[in-house]
Protein backbone atom coordinates (compact mmCIF):
# COMPACT_ATOMS: atom_id res chain seq x y z
CA UNK A 1 0.00 0.00 0.00
CA UNK A 2 1.59 2.96 -1.85
CA UNK A 3 2.69 5.74 1.48
CA UNK A 4 -0.09 8.24 1.21
CA UNK A 5 2.83 10.91 2.17
CA UNK A 6 5.08 10.65 -0.41
CA UNK A 7 2.24 12.32 -2.40
CA UNK A 8 3.89 15.19 -1.04
CA UNK A 9 7.50 14.43 -2.27
CA UNK A 10 6.98 16.11 -5.27
CA UNK A 11 7.72 19.61 -5.11
CA UNK A 12 4.13 20.66 -7.45
CA UNK A 13 1.74 18.78 -4.43
CA UNK A 14 4.05 20.51 -1.24
CA UNK A 15 4.03 24.31 -2.60
CA UNK A 16 0.00 24.22 -1.82
CA UNK A 17 0.33 22.59 1.43
CA UNK A 18 3.16 24.59 2.60
CA UNK A 19 1.25 28.28 1.59
CA UNK A 20 -1.76 26.93 4.21
CA UNK A 21 0.83 25.68 6.73
CA UNK A 22 2.93 29.10 7.41
CA UNK A 23 0.32 31.19 8.45
CA UNK A 24 -0.83 28.44 10.93
CA UNK A 25 2.61 28.96 12.30
CA UNK A 26 2.70 32.53 12.52
CA UNK A 27 0.37 32.73 14.88
CA UNK A 28 2.09 30.12 17.01
CA UNK A 29 4.90 31.67 17.26
CA UNK A 30 3.69 35.00 17.38
CA UNK A 31 1.83 33.62 20.46
CA UNK A 32 4.57 31.53 22.07
CA UNK A 33 7.20 34.36 21.92
CA UNK A 34 4.43 36.88 23.40
CA UNK A 35 3.90 34.81 26.14
CA UNK A 36 7.32 34.24 26.77
CA UNK A 37 8.47 37.10 26.85
CA UNK A 38 5.61 38.10 28.88
CA UNK A 39 6.90 35.52 31.52
CA UNK A 40 10.38 36.18 31.40
CA UNK A 41 9.83 39.95 32.04
CA UNK A 42 7.13 39.50 34.35
CA UNK A 43 7.01 36.21 36.20
CA UNK A 44 10.30 35.58 36.98
CA UNK A 45 12.64 37.18 39.96
CA UNK A 46 14.82 40.32 39.18
CA UNK A 47 17.62 38.45 40.09
CA UNK A 48 19.16 35.18 39.14
CA UNK A 49 20.12 33.74 42.41
CA UNK A 50 21.45 30.32 43.85
CA UNK A 51 25.18 29.54 43.09
CA UNK A 52 25.63 31.85 40.31
CA UNK A 53 23.62 35.43 41.29
CA UNK A 54 23.39 37.74 38.42
CA UNK A 55 21.46 40.77 38.06
CA UNK A 56 18.37 41.56 35.62
CA UNK A 57 20.58 41.19 32.72
CA UNK A 58 20.22 37.54 33.22
CA UNK A 59 17.18 37.87 30.96
CA UNK A 60 19.14 38.10 27.99
CA UNK A 61 18.91 33.85 28.80
CA UNK A 62 15.25 33.87 26.76
CA UNK A 63 16.98 34.84 23.58
CA UNK A 64 20.17 33.02 23.62
CA UNK A 65 19.67 29.49 25.68
CA UNK A 66 16.68 29.02 23.04
CA UNK A 67 18.47 30.53 19.80
CA UNK A 68 21.52 28.42 20.82
CA UNK A 69 19.20 25.53 20.74
CA UNK A 70 17.44 26.05 17.92
CA UNK A 71 20.85 26.63 16.12
CA UNK A 72 22.10 23.05 16.79
CA UNK A 73 18.42 21.66 15.86
CA UNK A 74 17.90 22.92 12.70
CA UNK A 75 21.46 22.15 11.95
CA UNK A 76 20.77 18.44 12.73
CA UNK A 77 17.28 18.72 10.58
CA UNK A 78 19.42 20.48 7.77
CA UNK A 79 21.65 17.37 7.45
CA UNK A 80 18.12 15.14 7.96
CA UNK A 81 16.91 16.41 5.05
CA UNK A 82 20.44 16.13 3.41
CA UNK A 83 20.65 12.73 4.13
CA UNK A 84 17.30 11.57 2.82
CA UNK A 85 18.10 13.38 -0.40
CA UNK A 86 21.22 11.52 -0.80
CA UNK A 87 19.55 8.18 -0.14
CA UNK A 88 16.16 8.65 -1.81
CA UNK A 89 17.39 11.07 -4.36
CA UNK A 90 14.68 13.17 -3.81
CA UNK A 91 14.72 17.04 -4.68
CA UNK A 92 12.47 18.47 -2.69
CA UNK A 93 14.57 16.82 0.07
CA UNK A 94 17.59 18.93 -1.13
CA UNK A 95 15.25 22.15 -1.67
CA UNK A 96 14.50 21.67 2.40
CA UNK A 97 17.91 21.83 3.58
CA UNK A 98 18.73 24.44 1.35
CA UNK A 99 15.51 26.32 3.27
CA UNK A 100 16.51 25.17 7.11
CA UNK A 101 20.04 26.58 6.48
CA UNK A 102 19.79 30.68 6.68
CA UNK A 103 16.92 29.96 9.36
CA UNK A 104 19.99 28.08 11.26
CA UNK A 105 22.79 30.72 10.45
CA UNK A 106 20.51 33.64 12.14
CA UNK A 107 20.19 31.75 15.17
CA UNK A 108 23.50 30.95 15.49
CA UNK A 109 24.44 34.60 15.45
CA UNK A 110 22.05 35.34 17.17
CA UNK A 111 23.13 33.07 20.04
CA UNK A 112 26.81 34.76 19.89
CA UNK A 113 25.51 38.56 20.02
CA UNK A 114 23.58 37.69 22.37
CA UNK A 115 26.13 35.60 24.37
CA UNK A 116 28.35 38.15 23.86
CA UNK A 117 25.78 41.25 25.47
CA UNK A 118 25.62 38.68 28.50
CA UNK A 119 28.53 38.23 28.69
CA UNK A 120 29.93 41.86 29.31
CA UNK A 121 27.98 42.55 32.80
CA UNK A 122 28.22 38.89 33.98
CA UNK A 123 31.99 38.11 32.88
CA UNK A 124 33.26 41.58 32.27
CA UNK A 125 34.40 40.87 28.84
CA UNK A 126 32.31 40.45 25.46
CA UNK A 127 34.38 37.67 24.35
CA UNK A 128 35.77 35.11 26.44
CA UNK A 129 36.64 31.69 24.38
CA UNK A 130 34.43 30.24 26.88
CA UNK A 131 33.55 26.88 25.41
CA UNK A 132 30.29 26.60 24.62
CA UNK A 133 30.20 30.26 22.92
CA UNK A 134 33.35 28.91 20.83
CA UNK A 135 31.35 25.66 19.66
CA UNK A 136 28.56 28.56 18.57
CA UNK A 137 30.91 29.72 15.96
CA UNK A 138 32.49 26.82 14.75
CA UNK A 139 28.84 25.69 14.13
CA UNK A 140 28.15 29.40 12.39
CA UNK A 141 31.32 28.82 10.46
CA UNK A 142 29.86 25.54 9.38
CA UNK A 143 26.53 27.04 8.38
CA UNK A 144 28.08 29.52 6.23
CA UNK A 145 30.04 27.06 4.53
CA UNK A 146 27.68 25.10 3.49
CA UNK A 147 25.74 28.33 2.26
CA UNK A 148 29.11 28.97 0.48
CA UNK A 149 29.69 25.84 -0.99
CA UNK A 150 26.09 25.74 -2.53
CA UNK A 151 26.29 29.11 -4.16
CA UNK A 152 29.86 28.26 -5.64
CA UNK A 153 28.70 25.14 -7.63
CA UNK A 154 26.17 26.12 -10.90
CA UNK A 155 24.98 22.86 -11.08
CA UNK A 156 22.06 22.61 -8.73
CA UNK A 157 22.27 18.94 -9.13
CA UNK A 158 25.85 19.02 -7.65
CA UNK A 159 25.63 21.78 -5.54
CA UNK A 160 22.82 20.16 -3.62
CA UNK A 161 24.82 16.71 -2.99
CA UNK A 162 27.95 18.19 -2.41
CA UNK A 163 27.13 20.75 0.15
CA UNK A 164 24.34 17.52 1.45
CA UNK A 165 27.88 15.34 2.24
CA UNK A 166 29.27 18.46 3.90
CA UNK A 167 26.46 18.98 6.24
CA UNK A 168 26.93 15.07 7.20
CA UNK A 169 30.55 15.27 6.99
CA UNK A 170 30.05 18.52 9.47
CA UNK A 171 27.90 16.46 11.24
CA UNK A 172 30.18 13.57 12.46
CA UNK A 173 32.56 15.53 13.30
CA UNK A 174 30.39 18.41 15.55
CA UNK A 175 31.04 16.41 18.78
CA UNK A 176 34.63 15.86 17.89
CA UNK A 177 35.22 19.86 17.41
CA UNK A 178 33.20 20.25 20.46
CA UNK A 179 34.64 17.90 22.61
CA UNK A 180 37.93 19.07 21.63
CA UNK A 181 37.28 22.85 22.85
CA UNK A 182 35.65 21.69 25.58
CA UNK A 183 38.26 19.83 26.99
CA UNK A 184 41.66 20.58 25.68
CA UNK A 185 43.68 19.11 28.50
CA UNK A 186 42.69 15.25 28.70
CA UNK A 187 44.66 15.20 31.79
CA UNK A 188 42.58 17.10 33.89
CA UNK A 189 39.16 17.25 32.12
CA UNK A 190 35.93 16.72 34.14
CA UNK A 191 33.98 14.51 31.95
CA UNK A 192 31.52 17.16 30.45
CA UNK A 193 31.68 20.41 31.72
CA UNK A 194 29.32 21.60 34.05
CA UNK A 195 26.01 21.43 32.88
CA UNK A 196 24.40 23.77 35.20
CA UNK A 197 21.44 20.87 35.44
CA UNK A 198 18.20 22.35 33.59
CA UNK A 199 16.36 20.94 37.35
CA UNK A 200 18.15 23.73 39.24
CA UNK A 201 16.98 26.61 37.34
CA UNK A 202 13.78 27.81 39.07
CA UNK A 203 10.49 27.30 37.42
CA UNK A 204 9.36 30.30 36.00
CA UNK A 205 12.22 30.80 34.15
CA UNK A 206 12.76 27.48 32.90
CA UNK A 207 9.22 28.29 31.87
CA UNK A 208 10.06 30.85 29.68
CA UNK A 209 13.23 29.41 27.67
CA UNK A 210 11.05 26.46 26.89
CA UNK A 211 7.86 28.74 25.73
CA UNK A 212 10.76 30.94 23.61
CA UNK A 213 12.17 27.63 22.19
CA UNK A 214 9.05 26.60 20.93
CA UNK A 215 8.09 29.83 19.80
CA UNK A 216 11.60 30.15 18.27
CA UNK A 217 10.90 26.50 16.48
CA UNK A 218 7.03 27.35 15.08
CA UNK A 219 9.06 30.76 13.66
CA UNK A 220 11.74 28.25 11.78
CA UNK A 221 8.93 26.68 10.24
CA UNK A 222 7.59 29.36 8.58
CA UNK A 223 10.60 30.81 7.74
CA UNK A 224 11.86 27.57 6.45
CA UNK A 225 8.59 27.16 4.21
CA UNK A 226 8.41 30.45 3.47
CA UNK A 227 11.75 30.01 1.75
CA UNK A 228 11.21 26.69 0.81
CA UNK A 229 8.54 28.11 -1.36
CA UNK A 230 10.79 30.68 -3.45
CA UNK A 231 13.23 27.65 -3.67
CA UNK A 232 10.50 25.46 -5.55
CA UNK A 233 9.33 28.53 -7.73
CA UNK A 234 12.95 29.13 -8.79
CA UNK A 235 14.14 25.70 -9.78
CA UNK A 236 10.65 24.43 -10.95
CA UNK A 237 9.93 27.36 -13.18
CA UNK A 238 9.54 25.81 -16.16
CA UNK A 239 7.01 23.02 -15.07
CA UNK A 240 2.83 24.52 -16.02
CA UNK A 241 1.92 24.14 -12.43
CA UNK A 242 4.41 27.42 -11.59
CA UNK A 243 3.20 29.52 -14.65
CA UNK A 244 -0.22 29.45 -13.09
CA UNK A 245 0.84 30.16 -9.89
CA UNK A 246 2.86 33.33 -10.94
CA UNK A 247 -0.19 34.08 -12.82
CA UNK A 248 -2.39 34.10 -10.21
CA UNK A 249 -0.64 34.70 -7.01
CA UNK A 250 1.59 36.97 -9.02
CA UNK A 251 -1.58 39.05 -9.81
CA UNK A 252 -2.33 39.32 -6.16
CA UNK A 253 0.40 39.96 -4.49
CA UNK A 254 2.36 42.11 -7.04
CA UNK A 255 -0.54 44.88 -6.48
CA UNK A 256 0.96 48.53 -6.03
CA UNK B 1 9.76 52.93 34.23
CA UNK B 2 11.65 50.24 36.03
CA UNK B 3 11.02 48.04 33.24
CA UNK B 4 13.15 49.85 30.83
CA UNK B 5 15.93 50.18 32.85
CA UNK B 6 16.02 46.97 33.66
CA UNK B 7 18.14 47.49 36.77
CA UNK B 8 20.92 49.76 34.92
CA UNK B 9 21.73 47.10 32.32
CA UNK B 10 19.28 48.55 29.83
CA UNK B 11 22.25 48.62 27.02
CA UNK B 12 22.49 44.64 27.27
CA UNK B 13 19.55 43.42 27.68
CA UNK B 14 17.42 46.02 24.84
CA UNK B 15 20.82 45.50 22.97
CA UNK B 16 20.11 41.58 22.69
CA UNK B 17 15.96 42.03 22.35
CA UNK B 18 16.68 44.60 19.64
CA UNK B 19 19.22 42.65 18.07
CA UNK B 20 16.85 39.51 18.47
CA UNK B 21 13.44 41.52 16.51
CA UNK B 22 16.32 43.19 14.16
CA UNK B 23 17.15 39.36 12.62
CA UNK B 24 14.08 37.68 12.92
CA UNK B 25 11.73 40.40 11.88
CA UNK B 26 14.31 41.37 9.03
CA UNK B 27 14.39 37.30 7.81
CA UNK B 28 10.58 37.68 7.21
CA UNK B 29 10.79 41.26 5.44
CA UNK B 30 14.02 39.45 3.39
CA UNK B 31 12.03 36.40 2.47
CA UNK B 32 8.83 38.56 1.72
CA UNK B 33 10.80 40.73 -0.59
CA UNK B 34 12.36 37.65 -2.31
CA UNK B 35 9.38 36.19 -3.09
CA UNK B 36 7.67 39.53 -4.65
CA UNK B 37 11.15 39.15 -6.97
CA UNK B 38 10.72 35.92 -8.07
CA UNK B 39 7.01 36.39 -8.72
CA UNK B 40 8.21 39.73 -10.86
CA UNK B 41 11.03 37.86 -12.92
CA UNK B 42 8.98 34.80 -13.61
CA UNK B 43 5.84 36.92 -14.52
CA UNK B 44 8.03 39.18 -16.89
CA UNK B 45 9.40 35.96 -18.34
CA UNK B 46 6.02 34.78 -18.92
CA UNK B 47 4.73 37.25 -20.53
CA UNK B 48 8.14 37.23 -22.88
CA UNK B 49 7.68 33.96 -24.12
CA UNK B 50 3.90 34.46 -24.55
CA UNK B 51 4.35 37.30 -27.09
CA UNK B 52 7.27 35.44 -28.61
CA UNK B 53 5.28 32.74 -29.11
CA UNK B 54 4.62 29.61 -26.65
CA UNK B 55 6.93 26.26 -28.07
CA UNK C 1 45.04 -4.41 -4.63
CA UNK C 2 47.67 -3.71 -3.06
CA UNK C 3 49.70 -3.06 -6.62
CA UNK C 4 47.27 -0.79 -7.97
CA UNK C 5 47.68 1.41 -4.61
CA UNK C 6 51.51 1.67 -4.61
CA UNK C 7 51.52 2.09 -8.64
CA UNK C 8 49.33 5.27 -8.10
CA UNK C 9 51.46 6.69 -4.77
CA UNK C 10 54.80 5.88 -6.97
CA UNK C 11 53.23 7.90 -10.06
CA UNK C 12 52.31 11.13 -7.83
CA UNK C 13 55.60 10.82 -6.39
CA UNK C 14 57.09 10.87 -9.80
CA UNK C 15 54.88 13.55 -11.08
CA UNK C 16 55.83 15.91 -7.96
CA UNK C 17 59.28 15.19 -8.67
CA UNK C 18 59.48 17.06 -11.92
CA UNK C 19 57.53 20.00 -10.69
CA UNK C 20 59.47 20.25 -7.49
CA UNK C 21 59.08 23.51 -6.87
CA UNK C 22 55.72 22.77 -5.74
CA UNK C 23 56.56 20.89 -2.71
CA UNK C 24 59.22 23.16 -1.84
CA UNK C 25 56.88 26.05 -2.14
CA UNK C 26 54.88 24.74 0.89
CA UNK C 27 56.93 23.70 2.57
CA UNK C 28 58.46 27.74 2.60
CA UNK C 29 55.58 29.00 3.17
CA UNK C 30 55.65 26.94 6.53
CA UNK C 31 58.78 28.36 7.33
CA UNK C 32 58.20 32.38 5.95
CA UNK C 33 54.68 32.33 8.40
CA UNK C 34 56.92 30.75 11.86
CA UNK C 35 59.22 33.23 11.52
CA UNK C 36 56.96 36.46 10.48
CA UNK C 37 54.97 35.85 13.90
CA UNK C 38 58.05 36.90 16.26
CA UNK C 39 58.88 39.84 14.00
CA UNK C 40 54.84 40.45 14.72
CA UNK C 41 54.85 39.61 18.51
CA UNK C 42 58.22 40.40 19.96
CA UNK C 43 61.23 38.04 20.02
CA UNK C 44 60.97 37.62 23.90
CA UNK C 45 62.25 33.85 24.98
CA UNK C 46 59.05 33.40 27.27
CA UNK C 47 56.46 35.06 24.62
CA UNK C 48 57.97 32.63 21.70
CA UNK C 49 57.99 29.96 24.10
CA UNK C 50 54.24 30.09 24.86
CA UNK C 51 53.52 30.59 21.39
CA UNK C 52 55.15 28.28 19.45
CA UNK C 53 53.53 25.08 19.62
CA UNK C 54 50.27 27.04 18.60
CA UNK C 55 52.25 29.29 15.77
CA UNK C 56 53.70 25.94 14.35
CA UNK C 57 50.17 24.04 14.02
CA UNK C 58 48.54 27.23 12.81
CA UNK C 59 51.00 26.85 10.01
CA UNK C 60 50.98 23.45 9.36
CA UNK C 61 47.33 23.57 9.00
CA UNK C 62 47.46 26.99 6.36
CA UNK C 63 50.27 24.71 4.45
CA UNK C 64 48.60 21.65 3.92
CA UNK C 65 45.64 23.80 2.57
CA UNK C 66 47.53 25.82 0.57
CA UNK C 67 48.38 22.49 -0.94
CA UNK C 68 45.92 20.76 -1.42
CA UNK C 69 44.61 22.76 -4.24
CA UNK C 70 47.31 20.36 -5.75
CA UNK C 71 45.72 17.08 -4.52
CA UNK C 72 43.42 16.23 -7.06
CA UNK C 73 43.66 19.07 -9.60
CA UNK C 74 45.81 17.94 -12.23
CA UNK C 75 44.50 14.58 -12.64
CA UNK C 76 40.69 16.52 -12.66
CA UNK C 77 42.20 18.40 -15.64
CA UNK C 78 43.53 15.92 -17.72
CA UNK C 79 40.94 13.72 -17.45
CA UNK C 80 42.95 10.51 -15.11
CA UNK C 81 40.15 10.98 -12.39
CA UNK C 82 37.28 10.34 -14.66
CA UNK C 83 39.40 7.06 -15.91
CA UNK C 84 40.09 6.08 -11.78
CA UNK C 85 36.15 6.87 -11.18
CA UNK C 86 35.74 4.48 -13.94
CA UNK C 87 37.94 1.51 -12.89
CA UNK C 88 36.67 -1.78 -11.23
CA UNK C 89 39.28 -0.73 -8.67
CA UNK C 90 38.12 0.72 -5.24
CA UNK C 91 37.99 4.65 -5.73
CA UNK C 92 38.94 4.73 -1.87
CA UNK C 93 41.78 2.64 -2.13
CA UNK C 94 42.81 4.70 -5.10
CA UNK C 95 42.34 8.30 -3.31
CA UNK C 96 44.17 6.68 0.00
CA UNK C 97 47.01 5.97 -2.61
CA UNK C 98 46.57 9.87 -3.42
CA UNK C 99 46.77 11.19 -0.44
CA UNK C 100 49.62 9.43 0.80
CA UNK C 101 51.56 10.66 -1.83
CA UNK C 102 50.73 13.94 -0.69
CA UNK C 103 51.43 13.89 2.66
CA UNK C 104 54.79 12.56 1.78
CA UNK C 105 55.45 15.55 -0.36
CA UNK C 106 53.98 18.23 2.19
CA UNK C 107 53.46 16.44 5.17
CA UNK C 108 56.36 14.60 6.17
CA UNK C 109 58.65 17.88 5.33
CA UNK C 110 57.18 19.64 8.25
CA UNK C 111 57.56 17.06 10.15
CA UNK C 112 61.55 17.10 9.58
CA UNK C 113 61.92 20.72 9.38
CA UNK C 114 60.52 21.12 13.23
CA UNK C 115 63.69 21.15 14.67
CA UNK C 116 64.87 23.98 12.93
CA UNK C 117 61.44 25.93 14.05
CA UNK C 118 61.44 24.45 17.67
CA UNK C 119 65.01 26.18 18.12
CA UNK C 120 63.60 29.96 16.46
CA UNK C 121 61.19 29.19 19.13
CA UNK C 122 63.36 28.16 22.39
CA UNK C 123 61.57 25.26 22.42
CA UNK C 124 63.22 21.90 24.83
CA UNK C 125 64.39 19.15 23.03
CA UNK C 126 61.90 17.27 24.87
CA UNK C 127 59.11 19.31 23.48
CA UNK C 128 60.74 19.56 19.95
CA UNK C 129 60.73 15.48 20.16
CA UNK C 130 56.91 15.87 21.06
CA UNK C 131 56.46 18.28 18.14
CA UNK C 132 57.80 15.85 15.80
CA UNK C 133 55.81 13.33 17.06
CA UNK C 134 52.94 15.57 16.99
CA UNK C 135 52.85 16.63 13.67
CA UNK C 136 53.48 12.92 12.20
CA UNK C 137 50.69 11.96 13.85
CA UNK C 138 48.46 14.93 13.06
CA UNK C 139 49.44 15.93 9.10
CA UNK C 140 48.40 12.75 7.83
CA UNK C 141 44.56 13.65 9.08
CA UNK C 142 44.71 17.19 7.46
CA UNK C 143 45.51 15.94 4.24
CA UNK C 144 43.27 12.65 4.60
CA UNK C 145 39.98 15.51 5.97
CA UNK C 146 41.43 18.19 3.43
CA UNK C 147 40.99 15.81 0.67
CA UNK C 148 37.24 15.54 1.16
CA UNK C 149 37.02 19.32 1.00
CA UNK C 150 39.94 19.64 -2.18
CA UNK C 151 36.71 16.63 -3.69
CA UNK C 152 33.71 18.37 -3.11
CA UNK C 153 35.92 22.25 -4.21
CA UNK C 154 36.92 20.57 -7.47
CA UNK C 155 36.87 22.59 -10.20
CA UNK C 156 35.42 25.27 -8.90
CA UNK C 157 36.28 29.17 -9.31
CA UNK C 158 37.59 30.63 -5.65
CA UNK C 159 38.34 27.08 -4.76
CA UNK C 160 40.88 27.77 -2.45
CA UNK C 161 39.43 30.52 0.00
CA UNK C 162 36.31 28.09 -0.33
CA UNK C 163 38.44 25.09 0.67
CA UNK C 164 39.61 26.92 4.00
CA UNK C 165 36.43 28.00 4.82
CA UNK C 166 35.00 24.66 4.93
CA UNK C 167 38.30 22.69 6.02
CA UNK C 168 39.24 24.49 8.68
CA UNK C 169 36.49 24.06 11.24
CA UNK C 170 36.92 20.49 10.55
CA UNK C 171 40.87 20.99 11.40
CA UNK C 172 40.32 21.93 14.89
CA UNK C 173 40.30 19.24 17.07
CA UNK C 174 43.88 18.20 15.44
CA UNK C 175 45.14 21.75 16.76
CA UNK C 176 43.89 21.46 19.67
CA UNK C 177 45.79 18.33 20.67
CA UNK C 178 48.57 18.58 18.46
CA UNK C 179 49.44 22.29 19.81
CA UNK C 180 48.36 21.10 23.56
CA UNK C 181 50.88 18.05 23.20
CA UNK C 182 53.65 20.60 22.41
CA UNK C 183 52.95 22.51 25.43
CA UNK C 184 52.44 20.21 27.98
CA UNK C 185 55.84 18.28 27.33
CA UNK C 186 57.41 21.36 28.53
CA UNK C 187 55.74 20.96 31.96
CA UNK C 188 55.68 17.02 32.13
CA UNK C 189 56.54 14.69 29.43
CA UNK C 190 54.62 11.69 30.51
CA UNK C 191 51.15 14.47 30.46
CA UNK C 192 51.62 14.04 26.66
CA UNK C 193 50.96 10.39 26.27
CA UNK C 194 46.81 11.24 26.32
CA UNK C 195 47.13 13.65 23.27
CA UNK C 196 49.48 11.14 21.18
CA UNK C 197 46.84 8.65 22.11
CA UNK C 198 44.18 10.94 20.54
CA UNK C 199 46.14 11.70 17.44
CA UNK C 200 46.73 8.23 17.13
CA UNK C 201 42.95 7.65 17.48
CA UNK C 202 41.95 10.22 14.74
CA UNK C 203 44.43 8.88 12.66
CA UNK C 204 43.42 5.51 12.33
CA UNK C 205 39.81 6.86 12.41
CA UNK C 206 40.37 8.94 9.08
CA UNK C 207 42.38 6.66 7.56
CA UNK C 208 39.40 4.66 6.95
CA UNK C 209 36.50 7.38 6.97
CA UNK C 210 38.31 9.90 5.41
CA UNK C 211 39.08 8.37 1.83
CA UNK C 212 35.37 6.79 1.72
CA UNK C 213 34.08 10.42 2.12
CA UNK C 214 36.45 11.61 -0.35
CA UNK C 215 35.32 9.06 -2.73
CA UNK C 216 31.36 9.78 -2.86
CA UNK C 217 32.59 13.42 -2.70
CA UNK C 218 34.80 12.44 -5.83
CA UNK C 219 31.77 11.20 -7.26
CA UNK C 220 29.57 14.01 -6.99
CA UNK C 221 31.69 16.46 -8.94
CA UNK C 222 32.38 14.71 -11.53
CA UNK C 223 29.55 12.95 -12.33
Amino acid sequence: MPNPWFKYASPAAFYPLAGRLIPMFWVLAAGLILLGLYWGFFQTPDQLGGTNPQKEYYRIIFIHVPAAWMSMWLYVVMVGWAAIGLVFNTRLSFMMANAVAPTGAVFTFLALWTGAFWGRPSWGTYWDWDPRLTSELILFFLYIGYIALHSAIDDTRRADRAAALLAIVGLVMVPVIFWSINCPDPNQCAALHQRSGLGKIEGNILFSMLIMTLGFWMYSFATTLMRLRGVILNRESEATWVREVVRTEGRLELQP
Amino acid sequence: MEFLSQGGYAGFVWGSYGMALVLLVGEVVGLRRQRRTILARLGRLLRLRGSGGDQ
Amino acid sequence: MIKIFWRILTRDLLLAMRRRTDVLTTLFFFVIVVSLFPLGVGTERQVLRILGPGVVWVAALLASMLALERLFAADYEDGTLEQMLLTAQPLPLLVLAKVVAHWLLTGLPLVLIAPLIGMQYHLSEAAIGVMMLALLLGTPVLSLIGAIGAALTLGLRGGGILLSLLILPLYIPVLVYGAGAVEVSAVEVADTQPYLMLLSAFLLSTLVLAPLAASAALRISIE
